[in-house]
Order: structure tokens, then sequence, then C-alpha cells
């Protein structure tokens, strides 16, 4: 009980944070990172250097991703466990937030 | 090809590193590429052709090399180029769009850090001078006649220097937290 409350201090992630633990669902460098959260984002989210380093630094220290290597003096990460956890918690707000939405009488994307 | 050289003494004060970005896109716009800071403000500029360069400062103290280099990889990757420090403020440029910015931080959260780091090297700085000028005005008690001239005039000037620096720490740390206020109104 007591550590599954703990992840919802987490909550509600930005939008940069959400994607970018996505994105970690495989192993990926920073700049990797960048490039799939403005994909995996239809374009609506830009990450720039200054807020992943930030962001990256921040998530590895709460143990929600790891370092798994390097590759030309880029940093690997990829998520944890944990991780995905947080990120699960966080689609279930979202999914409510999206039915909440639907009841008001609009259509999703 | 020889390249003229220009320098410019500028003061910005820490909370208008905005200000700062735009005066250097301004030079740029006008043919002068900011080539290196030094101190006492001293910014050298190289003259070429005019080019929408946006330039952005942050805040990053040097803890560790092995840190810097991946901050500075994911910022060369995402096509940022590093023109140097000055007392750890880094001067990042990226060549745009005409009438396009890029930006370094995407979100409130990341861009007030950068303030957050400014701000806890300052108090530091500001704890450790009220430290060291209070045991410079309990000394001074222990003055008798026999005290040189040139012992009081040190002291007198600490003192003095002091009743000016603190203040004004205090004064840039006020400032400060209200460009962060500031901040929080206007993003988002």
């Amino acid at each position: 009980m007591k550590a599954k409350d703990d992840l919802e201090r987490y909550l509600p992630l930005t939008e940069s944070t959400y994607y970018t633990l996505a994105a970690l669902a495989e192993p990926l460098h920073g700049y990797a990172i960048m490039q799939k959260v403005e994909t995996a984002s239809a374009g609506t989210v830009k990450i720039g250097p200054g807020t992943l380093y930030g962001a990256l630094q921040a998530l590895e220290k709460e143990g929600l991703i790891v370092k798994t290597g390097e590759e030309e003096r880029r940093k690997i990460y990829a998520i944890t466990a944990k991780g995905r956890q947080v990120l699960k918690k966080q689609m279930d707000r979202l999914a409510i937030m999206l039915r909440s939405g639907a009841a008001a009488g609009l259509e999703e994307a | 090809m020889n390249t003229e050289i220009r320098t410019h003494s500028k003061w910005f004060w820490p909370w208008q590193d905005d200000k700062e970005e735009a005066w250097l896109e301004q030079m740029s716009r006008e043919g002068w590429h900011l080539r290196s800071v030094r101190l006492l403000c001293s910014y050298t500029f190289a003259q070429g052709p005019a080019l929408p360069y946006t330039y952005r400062l942050d805040y990053f103290p040097a803890s560790g090399q092995e840190k810097f280099a991946e901050y500075a990889q994911l910022f060369r990757d995402a096509g940022w180029e590093y023109l140097g420090e000055l007392s750890n403020w880094r001067y990042w440029r990226k060549l745009v769009e005409q009438g396009e910015t890029a930006e370094i931080f995407t979100d409130r959260e990341s861009k007030l850090s950068k303030y957050r780091r400014l701000l806890g090297f300052l108090t530091l700085l500001l704890v450790i001078l009220s430290l060291l000028g209070s045991n410079l005005l309990l000394n001074a008690r222990g003055f008798d006649a026999d005290t040189p001239d040139f012992i009081r005039g040190v002291y007198t000037f600490g003192r003095v220097s002091y009743a000016v620096i603190i203040p004004l720490y205090v004064f840039i740390i006020v400032k400060i937290l209200r460009r962060m206020n500031q901040l929080k109104i206007i993003f988002e």
C-alpha cells in the first residue's frame, strides 16, 4: 500500500516527462529522445536540450530511468520497472480525463 | 580573409539574461557574431554576414567534467553551438530561419530551475560573506590605543565594503525572485 502511494507523488507528469518516459521503452540517447518525442507527439511537444538534461537527471535520480550504456560520448537511458508503473498511472489519469471530455459531448481526435 | 574583431563592454544584471540574449541577437543581425565573453563584461565579436542567430544563456555550475560533457553533447546534437562560459553562465547559439527562434528550455519548470541554480549559488555566497563579515566586525572590538592606524583603516574599509556588498546581494536575490515570479505568470 505504502509503495503504491509513493508513486502518486510523481503525478501528474509534465508533457515533456511523460513523452520522455514513453520514448525510453527502448534504450535511447538524448538526441534520439528529442526526435522520438517530436514524432510521437505529432509535433505538439518539442523538448529543448536544457529541459531534457534536467528531466533525465531527475528521472534517473528517482530511479524511473537508468543508464544502460554509452555510444560516442552519448549516454543511453532506458525506463525501469518503477518508471513503467508511473507511466501507467499517468495513462490511467489521462484515460479518465478523456472520458470526462467525452461525457461533455466532445469527440476524441 | 581578414576578419574584423571588435570588443564591447556592456553590463547586464543576472536577472537580465533575456536582455543580454536580445542584444547578442541584434549584434548578429548587424553582422557581429559573438566570439567570446571575458571577465569585466567584455564581449568579443567577429564581423561576418548578418545571420539570424538565437542566443541563449544557461546557468550551469561546472559540477564535474563528465556532467558537463553529457550536458554539452545534448545541446550540440540539437544544433546549438557553445561559445564559452563566464561565472557559470553558458553561452549558446543556434542558427534559425529568419523570424524564428529556438529554445533550450521548453517548459516553465526547467526554465525556473535555471534561476533556482543561480539562487542556490548566490545564497551560498551570501551566507559565506555574512559569516566572514560578522567575524570582521567582532574582531574590531579588540582595538585599543596601540592598534596602528593602518589596521584600523583595513577594518574600516572592510566594514564599508560589507555595508555595500551585503545589501547588493540581497537586492540581486530579490530581483531574481521577481523575475521567476514573472515567468510563472507569463508561461502557459
